[in-house]
């Protein structure tokens, strides 16, 4: 590691891993990178990491019923993954859910850590895959409730 | 166009697995219409806007 000053004196390190100088010391910005990389993102107490839907023989039991338009039930196609998923209204948001109390007398949990969230997901509909969109309710003892599709992507 | 909800499923707690957040006898404002599927895409009691089948609905102004 090379060594210069920096803005204020302070020393700065170069990290030949990003090519950039920093006040912070290596060890730092290692344990940061790897929570960064392999850590947990978290919004209004609902874990947005990604998730894998496993390929065995037991996952369509522990796999989700997502509600299609029509009524049908479609699951999430295993081997694949949700991905980007957001809080966008309830916890950790400035959108209250509309149907929280409903949630809470049918579910139970606390009213202010109800979250509605969306994903992108793969989806098994009639043995075919579908890339979609798709919504859920979501508190932290609950877990995951009312899945539905909301549009292909 | 507007469409009213003719189903008599309703956004109720007290039935499971019951996903449909449409009152019956509302009238609801089309969003457009989804062109894989004919299917409406409505503003729903969730305050979100999701497809449902025309057949849920009776057209009262077009």
């Amino acid at each position: 590691m090379a060594e210069k000053k920096g803005a204020g004196g302070k020393p700065q390190e170069f990290d030949a891993r990003t090519g950039e100088y920093s006040s912070l010391p290596s060890a730092v910005r290692l344990v940061d990178g790897y929570e960064r990389r392999f850590g947990k993102k978290v919004s209004g107490g609902i874990d947005l990491s990604d998730e894998a839907i496993p390929r065995s023989l037991s996952a369509k039991a522990k796999n989700y019923d997502i509600r299609m338009p029509d009524g049908g039930i479609a699951h999430l196609q295993e081997g694949t993954h949700i991905t980007n998923k957001q809080v966008f209204a309830g916890a950790g948001t400035k959108t209250p859910i509309r149907d929280v109390d409903r949630l809470v007398r049918q579910y139970g949990g606390e009213a202010h850590k109800w979250a509605k969230v969306k994903a992108n997901a793969t989806l098994e509909l009639h043995g075919k895959p579908i890339n979609a969109e798709i919504h859920w309710y979501e508190e932290p003892t609950v877990g995951k409730v009312e899945m539905k599709y909301k549009e292909d992507i | 166009m507007k469409v009213k909800y003719i189903g008599k499923e309703q956004m109720d707690y007290l039935i499971p697995d019951n996903y449909i957040a449409l009152i019956p006898g509302k009238v609801y404002e089309v969003l457009d219409i989804s062109p894989k599927s004919q299917y409406y895409r409505i503003v729903d009691e969730s305050g979100e806007d999701y497809l449902y089948p025309p057949e849920f609905f009776e057209v009262v102004e077009e």
